[in-house]
């Protein structure tokens, strides 16, 4: 089966500052797919080139195996892209009925398309209100509507939960659960890590263009786990300390525990680390595993920025 | 292509900009015609004392005379004529402003990108919207002409007597019109308008599309109206041999030139006080002026979808 989105080699430059520079993506069909990055780093170009909203300078995009200029393809994605934008003199419902009429479908199976899309996202109440005099939580609402008429394969949401309020956000989310659930693919760019934790089961970091990280969200956290190794003195952990350099494990001082090392030990595991120390005569008071967060794995790969 | 002609008209069918423009002109044109004709048909020679018998008929034939060729504008078929010179500005305006609006809203509304995303064919999108934008034009430039036409039924105006006249009329400072104005004059009149204001709408519709919004488009195209205009008069007035024909193929300069033909052809002018009598000045045949001026408007319009096709939608 064709991935969702495949993207090979993709460049672009705006002037002479690259914007996006060289990435590869493969997302597969089914996944819910988190995209992060700082502010600036080519999230939202990147999004706009998967879409065919803006050309590549160099590089190949598949979406759903057809190109991002064709019908067929577009037909089943649905996208947030930025700002929601829509005809402020227009209700939301006639919004989203002009734009099934341009999605080709016929009058009454247009409305009922607006009217289910604008139920699944809160707004039914407000469907003959006019957009101009809208909020920016019910603007970004119309637009997740917006991405839904459809019924897409394929969601693309560039920041989907900005200008919510916590009810909004939670709504949301368990709508693009819902979606997961569901078996659509979701390609989720957002700066709430938390999100991503929640609902992506594979992840690409991007930092000035380029992906710096992609894999399973489990894999990434892992790759962040430390053991954490505590001794009664403080003369015990600095002799641990000696023992793992000598085995080529790098430890070093927690910040918020007396005589407690932090070693990652991808390499070794914890049972054999334990076997490393006890071999000395050292033997720990307490020795777990610590889970990286996302915010902290993140941080470590966009040298916090 | 019916779909997105049924899209935009849900667009535009609640848009009351565009509808005070379409309806708007016709009705500005009305009330210009009918204060135009109302002052026509008061139109009297002022007497004080006693006026010797000898004079008393030349009075009453310049009276009549006067009367007649007021009366003149306001008779079918130079009615139409009349109506339609009467909005030719706003005509002008308005096509533009359609065009500003229509196409750069698009793009400072952000809307463009919906479009893109669900309608990929930009090239079909913006010739449904072109469509639209002319089939408005002619909305209003056909409800000024059929004004024109059926104003005379509604107001009249008495056409006087001619033939009482004993002088030359314009001994006394009248506008003869060279000949009878007919039903093909007035069109003729009317399709040079329609033109001028095609072409206002294509350029400004071209300057929103490059500067992808409404207000940097009307401004864009209104300078570079102001400054083709001072080059051309400028070529004009230094240019020889052959060069002098340069100015001539501007825009402008043939659409100004266009209005005065038709205004000739339709008998409406006799051509004194034309551009033509300008210094640097070079007549062309009607025909060559009117193949520019469609030249002019095929490269500006094929200029529309080379700037929508190759455009990054970045709203």
């Amino acid at each position: 089966m064709t991935a969702a989105i495949e993207a090979r080699g993709l460049v672009r430059h705006f002037g002479s500052v690259p914007a996006v520079d060289g990435i590869d993506l493969y997302v597969p069909r089914g996944s819910v797919y988190g995209f992060l990055g700082p502010n600036g780093s080519g999230k939202t170009t990147t999004i706009r080139l998967l879409l065919g909203l803006l050309r590549p300078d160099r590089g190949s995009i598949s979406l759903l195996g057809g190109s991002p200029h064709d019908d067929s393809s577009l037909a089943q994605v649905g996208a947030i892209v930025e700002r929601p934008a829509f005809y402020p003199y227009l209700s939301a419902h006639e919004n989203l009925r002009l734009f099934a009429t341009l999605a080709r479908m016929p009058s009454a199976e247009g409305s009922a398309a607006a009217d289910r899309a604008l139920g699944i996202v809160g707004l039914s109440s407000v469907a003959r209100r006019k957009v101009g005099g809208f909020s920016t939580g019910m603007k970004q609402r119309l637009a997740m509507a917006l991405a839904l008429l459809r019924d897409p394969t394929l969601v693309i949401l560039d920041e989907p939960t900005n200008g919510l309020d916590p009810g909004g956000v939670v709504e949301v989310r368990g709508v693009i659960g819902e979606l997961a659930r569901s078996g659509r693919t979701v390609f989720l760019s957002t700066h709430v890590l938390t999100e991503v934790e929640q609902l992506c089961d594979r992840v690409a970091v991007l930092q000035r263009g380029r992906l710096v990280a992609e894999g399973l969200t489990k894999e990434l956290l892992e790759r962040g786990q430390r053991l954490a190794i505590t001794f009664d003195t403080q003369e015990e952990a600095g002799g641990a300390a000696r023992v793992l350099a000598a085995a080529g494990l790098a430890s070093e001082p927690a910040s918020d525990g007396d005589h407690t090392l932090l070693v990652t030990a991808d390499r070794l595991g914890s049972s054999a680390v334990s076997r490393l120390l006890a071999g000395q005569g050292l033997y720990p008071a307490e020795l777990v595993i610590r889970r990286a967060s996302l915010e902290s794995v993140f941080l470590q790969l966009t040298d916090g920025v | 292509m019916g779909y997105l002609l049924r899209a935009d008209w849900l667009r535009i069918r609640r848009r009351w900009d565009v509808w005070i423009i379409v309806l708007g002109i016709p009705a500005l044109g009305l009330l210009a015609y009918v204060t135009g004709a109302m002052s026509a048909g008061n139109n009297q020679i002022q007497t004080s004392g006693d006026i010797p018998p000898e004079f008393q008929l030349q009075i009453a034939a310049q009276a009549a005379a006067e009367k007649a060729f007021a009366a003149l504008p306001y008779q079918f078929p130079q009615s139409i004529a009349t109506m339609v010179e009467g909005t030719a500005m706003w005509l002008l305006l308005g096509a533009a402003y359609l065009a500003a609006s229509l196409l750069g809203n698009e793009f400072s509304w952000g809307t463009i990108r919906n479009v893109a995303l669900i309608q990929p064919g930009r090239l079909r999108y913006l010739a449904v919207r072109l469509a639209w934008l002319v089939a408005l034009v002619l909305v209003a430039v056909g409800a000024v002409t059929t004004l024109g036409a059926i104003a005379p039924a509604i107001v009249r105006v008495d056409p006087g007597d001619p033939s009482a006249l004993t002088q030359d009329p314009s001994s006394f400072g009248m506008l003869v019109p060279p000949a009878p104005v007919t039903i093909g004059g007035a069109l003729i009149v009317v399709g040079s308008l329609l033109c001028v204001s095609l072409a206002a709408m294509v350029l400004v519709g071209l300057a929103a599309l490059t500067f992808r919004s409404a207000s940097s488009g009307f401004l864009v195209a209104a300078i570079y109206v102001v400054v083709e205009g001072i080059a051309a008069a400028l070529a004009m007035s230094r240019a020889t041999g052959d060069l002098r024909y340069l100015p001539q193929l501007a825009l402008t300069t043939r659409l100004t030139a266009l209005v005065q033909d038709a205004q000739v052809a339709a008998g409406l002018s006799s051509g004194a006080g034309n551009p033509a009598s300008s210094p640097g000045w070079v007549a062309l045949p009607p025909l060559v002026g009117a193949g520019i001026i469609a030249v002019w408007l095929c490269a500006l319009l094929s200029l529309w979808f080379v700037v929508l096709r190759r455009a990054d939608i970045a709203e």
